[in-house]
């Protein structure tokens, strides 16, 4: 028989609310290259964002890559390429992005924006942003309060006993 | 529901399995095919590739947790535009639930000129408004179809509507499958009070309590066809490796007295396809159809905290003799901060005024142009090239949405042009969207249709009205790739209601 069950009422925490912290750089090439891109693309006033933090995007996009398709994650990975490439020789440098200093990196990435190889940049940029403005220091930078998921009352869904 | 699902994950060992009824895919069409065959009383065994994930899990995790465990390839599957179309991204699920869990929640009935179309130029006369409206009926009362009240629209919203007036047309509510939202705009990344009743909260459970198996974590890789006749599915348990995804392990073998495929509109024509199936150069993988989708995305000055309100609200029909419906929307603040260009201090700084950003989105209704190709690999390679009449509409759609934000007091938009900056709205006068290439737009689709579709026979479609394959006995087709044409609006409901029709004549052949 189907039964009304109240569903979870507390107030809603997303599952890695409090994520690990580590400084440790990440160890594989183009985890190194994603740093090197989150380094310029979050970077404000102040300088690029805290190392810990950038470890841990390259943690949160090593577990996202890990469960693709083989296809998307050379589609990723190809779209990585571009920008660790191709984005140094705007500025006439032939070394990977991450071999870079951080203004050089600063100087090349928007310029690969504006060219025919801007979806390469759409495609490494949107996975990016939607992870790191989840660590709750980013969220709560960008003005996003969250008071949205906190309890209501009245929930209910209809479920197997 | 937990209880009476089988993780093939955590299976040791082959799977053999006697059914009557074998359904592949747990989304919108398989799980109201697979609670009507239970509540008949067939024993029924539903394979889905994807995991099981329990609704109260998915509700607290973040965004992109959500896409990364339970969309279809994180949500980075495309369909590769031939000639001046797009690249288009296709949002769909991966797991118990299907693309369910991942919809907003809008809920449209066939619009009267569609169902016209089937009835009177394709033939399919037992589909027209008057005959699938006893089963809208019961589907809605299953998932809880109520309007979306005024009240819970967002300020987004609020601010397109009066743009809306001035530009002399209005915006309609929406209706949803929803129960007790209160709108936190998370549908589409796990809603966190289950307040979305998809089927894994409606239909699932229904066809669990009647008996029926899932099975998670099951790729299906061939139906099994002997004499003309479907008999079976083979494939592996994703039981293999100790990594974030699990490899192909231990056989599936299912013999069955029917075979219901609902894959989705990329994956069933693949598996079909792949089992032998379909003639070369009939309609199997073809006529997909995609709603080509735009956002728009406008800053005002005033801050409009677009995440306060439901998801969904409102649409506009205003503009459907050209092709174009405009749906409102909202979507997590990082996925906003995807789509802004720029780099550094600039972007960071845009991505501050994320809480002034409102949001609307325009899709296209299409006339088709989509193939699904099978090639090495898993995954299907999807290719779509956009009827011109269709391409013209891309600049139109995102015209009108900008002056509609204008219009209301928009200081600027960004339009969903890859490497475009914010545009005032004299910048958008001159500018020439007419002339852009295709492959500068930003383009999404959330509703793949059409791949399978319904035909009065083998050359114009791959089923039947009743949902079986043309040719081959006891083998039927439940999810949106059956949908003849596409609809200009949101198709799940559509999807269910006709896999419960399919599921009821499929019960009739079963009893005589």
């Amino acid at each position: 028989m189907v039964r009304r069950v109240k569903t979870s009422r507390a107030p809603v925490q997303w599952v890695d609310q409090a994520p690990e912290q580590s400084s440790r750089a990440p160890e594989k090439a183009w985890l190194r290259d994603v740093a090197a891109v989150g380094d310029v693309l979050f970077a404000t006033a102040d300088g690029p964002p805290p190392p810990e933090r950038m470890a841990w995007l390259a943690a949160q996009i090593e577990d996202f890559m890990a469960r693709m398709e083989p296809r998307s994650r050379f589609v990723f990975r190809a779209s990585l390429f571009a920008l660790s490439w191709v984005a140094p020789l705007l500025v006439f440098r032939f070394a990977p992005l991450r071999a870079l200093s951080y203004e050089t990196r600063a100087r090349s990435l928007p310029r690969l924006e504006r060219t025919p190889l801007a979806v390469t940049v759409f495609a490494v940029k949107a996975i990016l942003c939607i992870v790191y403005y989840e660590h709750p220091d980013a969220a709560a930078g960008m003005g996003f309060d969250g008071r949205c998921l906190e309890e209501t009352p009245g929930l209910c869904a209809e479920s197997a006993p | 529901m937990s209880g009476a699902i089988a993780h093939g994950r955590e299976h040791r060992g082959p799977l053999r399995i006697d059914t009557d009824v074998v359904i592949v895919g747990s989304g919108a069409g398989g799980a109201v095919v697979a609670a009507e065959c239970a509540a008949a009383g067939l024993s029924v065994v539903v394979l889905e590739e994807g995991p099981h994930v329990a609704a109260v899990d998915y509700g607290r995790m973040r965004p992109s947790e959500h896409m990364r465990r339970l969309w279809r390839d994180g949500g980075m599957s495309f369909a590769v535009g031939v000639g001046d179309t797009p690249m288009i991204n296709v949002a769909m699920g991966r797991g118990v639930g299907g693309s369910s869990v991942l919809t907003g929640g809008v809920c449209f009935r066939v619009p009267g000129e569609i169902a016209h179309t089937w009835v009177h130029e394709r033939g399919l006369t037992d589909l027209s408004e008057e005959k699938l409206e006893p089963l809208y009926e019961e589907v809605e009362e299953i998932v809880h179809v109520e309007e979306v009240p005024a009240s819970m629209r967002s300020e987004g919203v609020r601010r397109f509507e009066q743009g809306a007036e001035k530009m002399g047309y209005a915006l309609k509510p929406l209706r949803r499958n929803t129960k007790g939202c209160n709108g936190c705009g998370m549908c589409n990344f796990g809603y966190p009070h289950q307040a979305k009743l998809s089927v894994d909260l409606t239909f699932l459970p229904r066809a669990v309590r009647d008996g029926a198996r899932i099975v998670s974590d099951c790729r299906v890789d061939r139906v099994v066809v002997k004499g003309g006749r479907a008999v079976g599915v083979r494939g592996r348990l994703l039981n293999r490796g100790e990594g974030r995804r699990g490899r192909p392990g231990d056989e599936v073998h299912v013999t069955a007295r029917r075979v219901v495929v609902s894959a989705g509109a990329w994956h069933t024509p693949l598996l079909l396809k792949r089992s032998g199936l379909g003639r070369r150069g009939g309609p199997l993988g073809r006529h997909l159809t995609l709603h080509p989708s735009f956002r728009m995305m406008a800053r005002f000055d005033e801050p409009i905290r677009g995440w306060q309100g439901a998801l969904q609200s409102a649409y506009s029909d205003a503009f459907q003799s050209e092709g174009i419906t405009l749906v409102s929307l909202f979507v997590p603040p990082g996925v906003i901060a995807a789509t802004m260009p720029g780099f550094g201090e600039q972007y960071v700084g845009r991505a501050k005024h994320i809480p002034h950003i409102a949001v609307f989105g325009g899709l296209i209704h299409d006339q088709g142009g989509g193939t699904v190709r099978r090639v090495p690999g898993r995954e299907p390679l999807v290719t779509y090239r956009m009827a011109k009449q269709d391409r013209a509409r891309i600049p139109r759609v995102i015209r009108l949405m900008a002056e509609t934000f204008f219009a209301a007091g928009a200081a600027e938009c960004f339009l969903p042009v890859l490497g475009l900056h914010a545009q005032t709205a004299d910048d958008l006068a001159k500018l020439d969207l007419e002339h852009l290439p295709g492959r500068r737009f930003e383009c999404a689709s959330q509703h793949p249709l059409g791949s399978c579709r319904m035909g009065v026979d083998d050359r114009s479609g791959a089923v039947d009205d009743t949902g079986r394959f043309w040719g081959i006995d006891h083998l039927y087709v439940a999810d949106g790739s059956v949908v003849p044409t596409s609809l200009g609006v949101n198709p799940q409901l559509t999807v269910m209601t006709m896999a419960l029709r399919i599921a009821r004549r499929m019960l009739e052949g079963v009893r005589h």
